[in-house]
């Protein structure tokens, strides 16, 4: 079951970053890149209120960005 | 995917971002430094439209008018940008990336450091690149500015109203503020201008002491000093240009047309950062918003392919 949406952008340093701390935390995801059109790309901003990537939502929580601070964040979430 | 992504987060990136936004392209301004290097002057008496108002004043007028339209301001710090092979730039800051049809580059300069011995181990211990930020630490202390520029003389003039004494120390004949800082500084008494003479040893142990000077002034190299402010000029930002070909002069600066343009396609530049001999906040705004139509222009008139893959 698919824990977290993630937007991201395939050279983007934090995208990869992200899924890589998802697939050793065993979180599930759905991975939406920002490049297939326009409309996910605005899609994103009318969930975060920006587009920049990598953004992590969880329910009903948005992550923006992927560091340190996020990955704990994340964590504490899912409780993992 | 913005249309726009302004790097910087001064004046110039204010006014660009104002002016693209009024232009309908979706906009984002990153910088580290909210309001950019005028906030570090408190006397801004040049800007027209207003006779007297603080760096940081002035820069906030602007904040606001660009947040006066939906654009992004982000606070961070750009460590990386270049173009994928769809024609769209990547920004990437210290956590996230934001993707663009354009670049303004905005990002200033720093300071330039006086490289002679005892600066590195009294920086910030009596060496100081901000006479607004620490003058009122040198309340009745003697100190000196070291530089000729109308920046080193408007320190002098803001020093001198809290030291006795203040000595403008420079490399060259005479000083070159602007005329109005000049008779400011000609009334000011406890001025005092020790020309062509260079700093070549800040001395002190834990704190400033004073400095050694290359030629003697009143019989002595050894100038007394509670404190050495430092005024030679800055070094542009111009990293980021570089790396995406821009081209660069001399000095470091992007070099640019009379419509901001650089001479890589949606990459405009504006501000401290570009070739202009005169730089002054108005003179960058006036760069940043053709930089702003130039990005628009530029953004209308390419293709932009959304791909996911490398």
């Amino acid at each position: 079951m698919v824990t977290a949406v993630i937007y991201t952008a395939p050279e983007c340093p934090h995208s990869k970053d992200l899924k890589k701390f998802l697939e050793e935390n065993n979180i599930a995801y759905e991975e939406k890149c920002v490049l297939t059109s326009r409309e996910t790309a605005l899609e994103l901003k009318s969930k975060s209120g920006q587009m920049a990537v990598p953004t992590t939502i969880i329910s009903d929580d948005i992550f923006i960005g992927f560091d340190r601070r996020t990955e704990r964040r994340i964590k504490r979430h899912l409780g993992v | 995917m913005y249309d726009v992504a302004i790097i910087g987060s001064g004046v110039t990136a204010y006014a660009a971002a104002m002016y693209a936004a009024r232009l309908d392209l979706s906009v984002v301004a990153i910088g580290d430094v909210e309001g950019g290097t005028i906030t570090l002057t408190d006397d801004v008496a040049n800007y027209p439209g207003y006779i007297q108002l603080t760096g940081k004043e002035l820069s906030e007028k602007l904040r606001q008018h660009a947040l006066d339209y939906p654009v992004l301001l982000e606070t961070g710090m750009v460590t990386d940008v270049f173009r994928n092979k769809g024609n769209i730039f990547y920004v990437v800051t210290e956590n996230k990336t934001f993707l663009a049809k354009s670049i303004i580059i905005a990002t200033g300069m720093k300071d330039k450091e006086l490289e002679v011995p005892g600066h590195d181990k009294l920086k910030n211990k009596g060496v100081s690149y901000c006479a607004l930020c620490d003058a009122p630490l040198y309340k009745d202390k003697v100190v000196s500015v070291v530089g000729g520029s109308d920046s080193a003389a408007k320190e002098a003039l803001l020093l001198a109203k809290y030291c006795p004494k203040v000595y403008i120390i420079y490399r060259r004949e005479k000083i070159r503020p602007e005329p109005i800082n000049a008779r400011r500084i000609e009334r000011e008494s406890k001025i005092e201008i020790i020309a062509k003479t260079n700093v070549i040893e800040i001395l002190g142990e834990n704190k400033v002491s004073g400095v050694k000077l290359d030629r003697p002034h009143k019989g002595s190299e050894i100038l007394k000093l509670d404190g050495v402010f430092v005024a030679i000029g800055g070094i542009p930002f111009s990293d980021l240009a570089k790396k995406l070909g821009a081209n660069l002069n001399e000095k470091g600066e992007i070099m640019i047309d009379r419509s901001s343009r650089t001479n890589i396609d949606g990459v405009f530049a504006a501000g401290d950062v570009v070739d202009s001999e005169f730089k002054q906040a108005i003179t960058g705004v006036a760069e940043g918003v053709q930089a702003a139509y130039q990005a628009y222009k530029y953004v209308n008139e390419n293709e932009f392919i959304f791909t996911c893959s490398e």
